[in-house]
């Protein structure tokens, strides 16, 4: 299957571009530090003076903030985190909701009751809210914001994974491994899961992009870590001073960090929708 | 003048992996009033015809060649606006399945009302009053007009759509398998309000079908089509009696309801070509007990058996003969090949 | 009919009630005094220990959750704002219209222009339009709403100086009615801007939604006889295609209410609109934690009235719909 969605993903131009970008930024991001040419939260002098709110210029490629701190250095620098905390939510979530849907959808019964209405009440939870309150309560941390930001996420994943569950379990196979004495755990784990994956990996890769979003919308607010750089905070910072009045490349550079990265997740997503979801609906 | 003209008309469909030719060099005419069969299995090209003549052939579909002429009016060359002018006040169409063919969130009179102020130009009251009087022509109640099409059974919503057809008293109504979906009895009573309708208001009508017996009592002519072309062509009497070619024969052996003098049920064997490569000569050969090389090799010319009766057939063997041995089961399932 | 509107309200009211378990429960997961929650360390110790009197702060938590509903059903009491001094409802009460008025502008533009660009993007298939629909439509949905409203006061509020920066209406306003208040010129203006960021980030649902499912209705038989009968074309489109292929729109209503009420959160940071969702941002930022325990519940009941409505919605706009 791996090799129909590359199959497809050569012909198709956005999600070549969304390979393409989403290469770049990990590329960005694993040679951050040799790629930045200063510390982003050094302060830098320029003849003397501390570099404050340079425009975008040969020493400085976006320019600087109003401490003097170099942007380009801050936006390569945030990639890191942007990916982790997108590549680590999703994983997580995914993990946590393709379990939850594997278990409820094949036990079917009390158990698929509880989790589904568990589910659903964390439909009801609102979502940047609720990552705000956890995030103020714990320490603002890169785990601690993975976790807030996972906690209600996984409620997806389970009730796609439950009802992709649902339609399997009628399916002659597992009605074959059931009477050749599978166990429960054999039967879900070996047998429904790889049919499962797909789609949960679909879902996964919308969560990466949502997580990207959330990450950065949590740090804008200040209640990022810290100690890590990321875009949310080079914004956060942004906004604080009232950039927008006086040093547009302050607001600029780290959005459309964060817009190409979503924009290729969402390209790679356009791509395996088209892959994965015929394939389900016409059923196999 | 008559009312519909076909004259030699082509459509072709533009597929993944090339043209097929749906129709092919099919051609026709239509008198005011006068009610025609248009008969033949699955993927003949019927309904195909059907949407051409309407002009609603889907995006990969189109008229290579020939033309269609409306009373004496080319429709390929009319302008978007008239053609417009023309739908539903000159050409109505019954569609094949009206579970599908009625709007699922309008009320059945609100789809009725509209053809009614938008096209006819009356106003809601009056249109509604209309409507009304369509609906006890068809022999429903007008209280029926307020139920939304899945509250209505298959029997009255075709007739909802033979009153909506009706609306605004067109000169052709086109009757694309409309009761197929329906089963024997309701099909039955149908087909009697649309005979008498259609004689009583002097309109012209096309009938699709594929049961051959259906064309019977509502008809005065009819034609043959197969594979995309037509085979046969002629009036009620002679097409029955006097069949003048074995497809058409075939089908009349087939049918359980027409056989007089057949004691036997037949089916023709096979299946029809495949149109994306049509074949060389006679496209009814590969299923026709009496084909020949000939046949098989040049395409047939349509001659004219008797008056006002045409055959697409080359008569490897008299025709007469072919009438005598469609009839015996043997013949079909390749005795006398 | 009402009794599925009376059903509904039922599953809400259970699930507004776990929530405040859950939000209880939270807030005492502070690592330093679980009291903190409810009571300003800053305050005497006379004070203190009246509210912990109140709010039965040394009992065991399950009867501090029972007194802290009995307080919020009885008395409207979500506790006293450590910031403001006040009562966390007094200073919510008139937020709630705020962010309801900004989020209802906000999906109304989103969906009524998503819907119309949809529709012609289907029914001009292939065209450069329809090309061009679907990236501006992804671009600002990849972009962050907080990020986008920056950009548009840069350009708008700045740069062109045609609308108002921030704020709900001009500092040093004074309302005579309730109805003054909001149909003003002066308050449009600065609705403006915040809705048509938040409708730009929500477009492309309601845009993409459409546009499939009236690629699939364009092919159905009653769109076909509305073509055989000549109807305008512009008829056949919006009337009877769009009518149809608007449901699954209106099920993504109800997701995006309640996604757009929470995300509002950001919108209404950026531009200083006096709404719950700023407002839980900053009690967060201070601390104050009845006003955010309080807004979260609130922000959670309007989404699930919200939804309800939506619910509703649906029915009215599908006749097959039978209501259990």
């Amino acid at each position: 299957m791996l090799r129909q969605i590359w199959q497809h993903l050569r012909r198709d131009p956005l999600g070549l571009t969304g390979v393409g970008l989403l290469t770049f930024f990990v590329l960005v991001a694993i040679f951050a530090p040799v790629i930045a040419p200063y510390d982003p939260e050094a302060i830098l002098r320029l003849d003397g003076e501390i570099a404050r709110l340079h425009p975008p210029s040969r020493e400085f490629w976006f320019g600087t903030t109003n401490m003097g701190r170099d942007i380009f250095s801050g936006v390569v620098l945030g990639s890191r985190i942007a990916l982790k905390v997108g590549i680590l939510a999703a994983l997580l979530v995914t993990f946590v909701g393709t379990n939850v849907g594997l278990i409820a959808g094949y036990y079917g019964g009390i158990v698929d009751t509880l989790l589904m209405r568990l589910v659903d009440l964390l439909y009801g939870i609102p979502f940047i809210p609720f990552v705000i309150v956890l995030v103020s309560l714990l320490k603002p941390s890169v785990t601690n914001i993975i976790l807030a930001v996972s906690a209600l996420t996984w409620r997806s994943v389970a009730r796609i994974v439950r009802s992709q569950v649902l339609t399997l379990s009628q399916r002659p196979f597992v009605k074959a491994a059931r009477v050749a004495g599978a166990s429960d755990l054999r039967i879900i784990y070996r047998h429904i899961l790889p049919n499962v994956l797909p789609i949960a990996m679909l879902e996964m890769s919308f969560v990466v992009s949502w997580a990207i979003v959330s990450e950065a919308s949590v740090s804008f607010i200040g209640f990022g870590d810290p100690t890590v750089p990321s875009w949310g905070k080079l914004l956060n910072g942004a906004f604080v001073a009232g950039a927008v009045r006086f040093a547009p490349w302050w607001v600029a550079f780290p959005g459309l960090a964060i817009v190409l990265l979503v924009l290729a997740v969402f390209f790679i997503t356009r791509s395996l929708e088209t892959v994965i979801n015929p394939r389900l609906k016409g059923g196999e | 003048m008559p009312l519909l003209e076909v004259d030699a008309l082509q459509v072709e469909y533009r597929l993944a992996d090339g043209t097929m030719q749906a129709l092919d060099r099919v051609s026709f005419a239509l008198e005011e009033g006068e009610a025609m069969g248009v008969i033949g299995e699955s993927g003949c090209g019927k309904s195909t015809l059907m949407k051409a003549l309407l002009r609603l052939l889907p995006d990969n579909g189109r008229i290579s060649e020939g033309s269609v002429l409306f009373r004496g009016r080319d429709l390929g060359r009319m302008g978007d606006a008239e053609l417009a002018r023309l739908r539903w006040n000159e050409m109505a169409l019954i569609p094949q399945s009206s579970m599908n063919a009625l709007n699922p969130v309008y009320r059945v009179g609100d789809q009725i009302v509209e053809v009614l102020t938008v096209k006819g130009g009356l106003g809601r009251r009056e249109a509604w009053e209309r409507a009304g009087e369509l609906y006890r022509m068809v022999g429903l109640e007008e209280k029926r007009l307020h139920d939304y099409p899945h509250q209505l059974s298959g029997g009255m919503r075709q007739r909802s759509m033979i009153a909506m057809a009706l609306a605004l008293n067109p000169s052709l109504v086109i009757a694309d398998e409309p009761t197929t979906a329906l089963d024997v009895v309701v099909q039955d009573r149908i087909l009697q309000q649309l005979a008498a309708l259609q004689e009583r208001r002097k309109m012209a009508l096309l009938f699709v079908t594929h049961d051959i017996a259906v064309v019977a009592g509502l008809c005065q002519r009819a034609l043959v089509m197969y594979a995309g072309q037509v085979v046969e062509i002629g009036a009620i009497r002679q097409l029955f009696k006097r069949p003048a070619h074995p497809y058409t024969m075939g089908l009349l052996a087939a049918s359980p309801t027409v056989r007089e003098r057949t004691p036997q049920l037949i089916a023709i064997p096979g299946y029809p070509p495949d149109l994306r490569k049509p074949p060389a000569g006679c496209r009814f050969a590969p299923r026709c007990p009496f084909a020949d090389e000939h046949c098989r090799r040049t395409a047939p010319p349509t001659s004219e058996v008797e008056p006002g009766h045409l055959a697409a057939c080359h008569f490897p063997v008299p025709v007469e003969t072919m009438r005598e041995l469609s009839a015996r089961r043997a013949t079909w399932e390749g005795g006398e090949r | 009919m009402w009794r599925f509107v009376i059903r509904r309200c039922g599953q809400a009211l259970v699930t507004l009630l776990l929530l405040s378990a859950i939000v209880f429960f939270m807030f005492r997961l502070l690592p330093a005094d679980p009291t903190a929650a409810m009571v300003d360390a800053a305050l005497s110790p006379e004070q203190i220990a009246e509210l912990k009197a109140e709010f039965g702060l040394d009992k065991p938590l399950a009867v501090q959750y029972g007194l802290y509903l009995k307080n919020i059903l009885l008395k409207g009491d979500f506790g006293t704002s450590f910031f403001y001094k006040q009562p966390a409802l007094k200073i919510l009460g008139d937020k709630i219209l705020n962010t309801l008025i900004l989020s209802l502008a906000a999906i109304l533009v989103a969906y009524t222009v998503g819907s119309i660009l949809g529709a012609l993007m289907a029914w001009y298939r292939g065209s450069a339009g329809e090309v061009a629909g679907i990236v501006v439509g992804l671009v600002f949905r990849a972009a962050p709403e907080f990020w986008v409203g920056m950009v548009f006061v840069m350009l708008f509020a700045y740069g062109l100086g045609w609308l108002p920066h921030s704020g709900m209406r001009e500092a040093g306003y004074v309302a005579e009615s309730l109805a003054a208040k909001y149909l003003s010129l002066d308050f449009l203006r600065h609705l403006i801007l915040p809705a048509t960021v938040a409708a730009l980030h929500m477009l492309s649902t309601p845009m993409l939604l459409l546009r499939n499912a009236m690629l699939e209705v364009r092919r159905e038989e009653y769109v076909e006889l509305a073509h055989a009968k000549g109807l305008p074309l512009r008829r056949i489109i919006f009337r009877h295609a769009a009518r149809n292929a608007m449901l699954p729109v209106v099920t993504s209503l109800a997701t995006a209410i309640g996604r757009s009420v929470g995300g509002m959160v950001l919108v209404e940071y950026v531009f200083s609109w006096p709404g719950l969702g700023r407002e839980i941002v900053l009690a967060a930022t201070r601390y104050d934690f009845p006003v955010a325990q309080a807004a979260f519940l609130m922000i959670a009941g309007l989404i699930m009235v919200m939804n309800i409505l939506a619910d509703l919605l649906y029915g009215y706009l599908d006749p097959r719909i039978v209501y259990k």
